[in-house]
């Protein structure tokens, strides 16, 4: 897969919907692509937060442990990014990460996604929205979960 | 609150005890070595019998020469000791001297004369020796002062920058101490000696003649004390001016990435224009009058002599002395200027150097330094140490006078581990800095392994308690340095035999690796470029493992079913390979550029052409370069991007000539540009899409041709061999015969897994992990992230194998996990030593026999691990 290959995917994401198509080749080209083996780990939980991944293709399985038991709390497909949280807040991270299956990503280096955070607003307002949409729905499963 | 000022150790004296450096420059260089000025003293006073003899030889080979002619018996030596004329005359000691005849007695005064110069010319020697040695002397004493100064200076002093205030004092500004040292008090005396005996022998030739030189004398005196009434003020502002522009560059280099960060230039450079501007004029100001007193100077030399020699020549007319008296008094006056002159020259020289003098003293009597003698080592190592920590009523302020610490008193016993917890403004890390003195003005008392914190020396303490903060040092020089820096005690020792050298680099690599660096070492290891003439048998090793690491590494893909290298194989192209070492399946050797930069090279290039690539590589790397410059947003915003390795950052502004023309024929220096960037280029690094299966069998037919090449232009060529060792790859690539497939996740870490395996069971680890302590750290070297940096400092003070390790926020920039695997790990092997840990996110709680709660500056509660474990506070 070329660096317009791995541009044209990025377009379909949400968070870089509003990035002109030439950002999101230098986006691309920036990055890392990495194939990741069914059942190996992008990151653990606790790991310093060094990087943000787009899922290219396959399935990532979120895993978090909690009272010494390992709980799958998501599956997300191609087109989804993972890891961007950590990233943001600066803390370890709070979930480990899986490939569901085999799995290419793009592995995007802290450094890099702040820069980019930093030089284009529109992808800023884009994570800004994105993190509020699954503050509601973290919200509103919190109030379905109290009756 | 009062800070406890620690008294002196006892048996040795402190600065204030010593007493402040005296004011005056003199009294200080008269008290330094006073046996070495009298001694200069005596030299001078010797000097001065042999200077007047010589004054009166004219005049007796002149009389002599006159006598003999009028027919008088010539008599070499003769000579009369007498008072002056207006003393009466009286003849004090008659010397007849030898009876000659008029040529010997020419050539006996000149055989005289030409002693009387070499004996005056050796004493002189001796004399400027003797002051060179002194003023050497002097200001090697001074810096050794200084450099005390620094190396004795208190956190609070604050440490950094006055430290580099009178390291630049040290290393600059009393340079000029050094050659007035010697010449302080002997100096004045030779000059007066010389100008006295010169007035002597003219008074005792004539009184007038003697009341004239004294006169003159006397004017100059009065003259010069006018005309120099400023110099010393004026000196003292350039000099606090010159001072100034040092401490505002040095603010400026501190400053250096704030002032690239918020792009501050400018701002900077005005600063320190205006501060260039007030020093030059400063010192033009100095000039100034240095220039006046010259043309002064002039005209006191010139004038008075022409009025002396008219005087002389009046009374030789009228009788009232003789030729010879007049030459004797010519040439004695003639002497004069020059002492004269060195006197003036003293005097300029003295200002100077009380004015660096005077900042000299300025921190040489700083308050805020250790007791003197504070830092020897002797003995410091058969002190008794325990580690325990006794803490009672510690209280600390800090300068902005908020109470860090209030009351806080606890006590741990030796040999265990305990936790420092609380919130991050509790207390918790005050106490931590307190028992490392990174505070050293506290009230209250505490006690580490027995010894009052006070008073206990750093020799002592240092041996026996180390600190790994939250704020690095990496020095810049060797990782090795890094760690051997903790055990440099005492004096070096001059050679170190090589045992002792594995002996400590096992050491270093131990205390890497038990501060989490250990995967960090070994990969350094592996990225090493070895040279096989210094380490023959390792290099040897490293080709004999070759097949069985290659081995591993398969069966760990066959398990895995992934792909995790790309082996060097002649007959195939291999992706992570630039197509540069494609084509030549080597790489040149002591050439940095690699082998992309042997493609233009006339030595290979008509070879290319032959081949009919040349051209095909030229078009490839132009689109390469477009596609860089698209990428960019413009070829003039391609240095704003990481070309991943396609470019260097010399070769942009070519780069961007080359794409502003449109078409035509390439000039010699674009091919090449383009040609190098081809040979850099990797397809699943840059994924342009532009190498294809067509593209990967050119080179594979390029690589056989070139099969034959050891050279390209006298550059030596370092083949991909499978049965020799290849100085150009690094270690990891030697090992493995390929390349990772950096493209799989994980698969950097298991290579690097499986070789480390193979590595240990055949012995030669160690051996690899070696390699890295080599590696450079700090401005220009490896850059270590922030968790890297943290690791090092505990690595650092693991090294030095302390007695009580305190761990602050050395670790903070770890993952919460991380933290507490490496805590739990040093706790262990450190079972039987003390250990505080100041505790951050991460909460082992049951490793530590007592955990202290410090909040809002108190001990909140002191309770054991495991118990506070179970409140799940």
């Amino acid at each position: 897969m070329s660096i317009e290959d791995e541009a044209r995917t990025l377009a379909r994401i949400p968070m870089f919907r509003d990035l002109e198509p030439s950002q999101l080749r230098l986006l691309a080209f920036s990055a890392t692509r990495l194939d990741v083996a069914a059942g190996d780990a992008l990151f653990h939980q606790g790991e310093a937060s060094d990087a943000a991944y787009v899922v290219l293709d396959g399935t990532a399985v979120i895993e978090v442990v909690a009272g010494g038991v390992t709980h799958e709390i998501a599956r997300l497909g191609r087109d989804t990014v993972v890891g961007e949280m950590g990233v943001l807040t600066g803390e370890a991270r709070s979930a480990t990460v899986r490939a569901g299956g085999p799995m290419s990503v793009l592995r995007m280096e802290s450094d890099l996604f702040l820069e980019l955070l930093d030089k284009t607003p529109s992808l800023a307002r884009s994570v800004l929205r994105d993190l509020a949409l699954r503050l509601q729905e973290t919200t509103r499963a919190l109030v379905k979960a109290r009756g | 609150m009062s800070g406890a000022d620690p008294p002196p150790p006892s048996g040795r004296t402190d600065q204030t005890a010593r007493g402040p450096a005296p004011r005056d420059l003199l009294t200080f260089l008269w008290r330094f070595e006073p046996l070495a000025h009298i001694k200069l003293f005596a030299l001078v006073l010797l000097l001065l019998p042999f200077n007047y003899a010589s004054l009166e030889l004219p005049r007796l080979i002149v009389n002599g020469v006159t006598d003999a002619l009028g027919g008088t018996v010539p008599r070499l030596l003769a000579m009369d000791i007498a008072l002056p004329d207006v003393l009466g005359g009286a003849v004090l000691v008659r010397f007849p001297g030898f009876e000659v005849s008029a040529f010997g007695l020419l050539a006996g005064l000149a055989a005289v004369l030409f002693a009387l110069q070499l004996i005056q010319q050796h004493i002189s020697r001796l004399i400027e020796m003797a002051k060179a040695r002194l003023g050497e002397r002097t200001l090697v004493s001074l810096r050794r002062q200084l450099f005390d100064v620094i190396q004795r200076l208190r956190p609070e002093a604050p440490m950094k920058s006055k430290a580099m205030e009178v390291g630049n004092m040290l290393r600059f500004e009393v340079g000029p101490i050094s050659p007035f040292a010697g010449m302080a008090f002997a100096q004045p005396l030779k000059s007066a000696g010389l100008i006295g005996s010169a007035t002597l022998l003219i008074f005792t030739q004539n009184a007038a003649l003697g009341a004239c030189a004294i006169g003159i004398l006397a004017l100059n005196y009065v003259l010069l004390g006018v005309q120099r009434r400023d110099n010393a003020t004026k000196l003292q502002i350039y000099q606090r001016e010159a001072v100034a522009l040092g401490k505002r560059v040095m603010a400026g280099i501190e400053r250096l990435p704030l002032v690239h960060g918020f792009a501050t230039s400018p701002w900077e450079r005005a600063a320190v224009d205006a501060r260039l501007a007030v020093v030059s004029e400063a010192n033009l100001d100095l000039k100034r009058q240095n220039f006046t007193d010259r043309v002064l100077n002039l005209l006191m030399s010139d004038v008075p002599t022409l009025v002396f020699y008219f005087v002389g020549g009046w009374l030789a007319l009228t009788g009232a002395i003789n030729i010879g008296q007049l030459v004797a008094v010519v040439a004695a006056y003639a002497q004069i200027p020059e002492p004269l002159k060195e006197l003036i020259d003293w005097d300029e020289k003295r200002v100077i150097a009380q004015v660096r003098y005077d900042f000299a003293r300025y921190y040489l009597d700083t308050k805020e330094v250790w007791p003197e003698g504070s830092q020897d080592d002797q003995a410091s190592a058969s002190v008794p140490f325990d580690g325990s920590i006794r803490v009672a009523d510690l209280g600390v302020v800090d300068p902005a006078g908020s109470q860090l610490l209030d009351g806080v008193s606890f006590d741990v016993r030796p040999a265990t581990a305990v936790a420092l917890k609380g919130p991050d403004a509790g207390g918790k890390h005050a106490v931590a800095r307190v028992c490392s003195r990174a505070i050293s003005l506290y009230s209250g008392s505490v006690r580490l392994g027995g010894h009052d914190l006070a008073s206990v020396s750093e020799a002592v303490l240092g041996r026996h308690v180390a600190y790994a903060g939250g704020d690095p040092v990496v020095l810049t020089g060797s990782l090795r340095e890094n760690l051997l820096c903790a055990l440099q005690r005492g004096v070096p020792a001059t050679g170190s035999a090589s045992d002792a050298g594995e002996a400590l680099d096992r050491a270093a690599l131990a205390a890497l690796d038990l501060a989490g660096l250990g995967d960090l070492v070994v990969r350094l290891g592996l990225e090493r470029r070895l040279d096989p003439d210094a380490s023959p048998h390792l290099a040897e090793s490293i080709v004999a493992l070759r097949a069985a690491v290659t081995d591993a590494v398969a069966r760990r893909q066959a398990e895995t079913g992934r792909t995790l290298i790309e082996p060097f194989r002649f007959a195939a192209f291999n992706r992570w390979m630039t197509l540069a070492e494609n084509i030549l399946f080597a790489t040149p050797l002591n050439d940095t550029r690699g082998a992309a930069s042997l493609l233009a090279d006339p030595g290979l290039l008509p070879q290319l052409e032959r081949m009919a690539m040349a051209q095909d590589l030229t078009a490839l790397g132009l689109s390469a370069l477009r596609t860089l410059a698209e990428l960019a947003g413009g070829s003039e915003e391609l240095a704003g991007i990481d070309t991943k390795g396609l470019l260097r950052t010399d070769e942009m502004a070519a780069a961007r000539a080359l794409l502003a023309r449109a078409g035509g024929s390439l000039p010699g220096q674009d091919r090449a540009l383009l040609l190098r960037i081809a040979g850099r280029y990797c397809e699943p690094r840059h994924r342009f899409g532009l190498i294809d299966a067509v593209w990967q069998q050119r080179a594979l037919e390029a690589r056989a041709q070139l099969a034959h090449l050891k050279d390209v232009s006298g550059t030596p060529l370092a083949r991909y061999q499978p049965d020799s060792y290849c100085r150009a790859l690094t270690v990891r690539d030697n090992l493995l015969f390929g390349r990772i497939a950096a493209d799989r996740a994980g698969a950097a870490a298991m290579v690097d897994e499986v070789v480390r395996g193979c590595l240990e069971q055949d012995g030669f680890i160690g051996e690899v992990e070696r390699l890295s302590l080599d590696v450079a750290l700090g401005d220009g070297g490896l850059p270590l992230s922030a968790a890297e940096r943290g690791k090092l400092t505990l690595a650092r003070c693991l090294m030095a194998d302390p007695t009580i390790l305190i761990i602050d926020d050395a670790l903070v920039p770890l993952a919460p996990a991380d933290q507490s695997r490496l805590i739990e790990t040093v706790l262990a092997r450190r079972a039987g030593r003390t250990t505080l840990v100041v505790l951050d996110a991460a909460e082992p709680l049951d490793l530590f026999t007592q955990v202290i709660v410090l909040e809002h500056g108190q001990v909140e509660r002191v309770e054991t691990g495991p118990a506070l474990a179970a409140t799940g506070s």
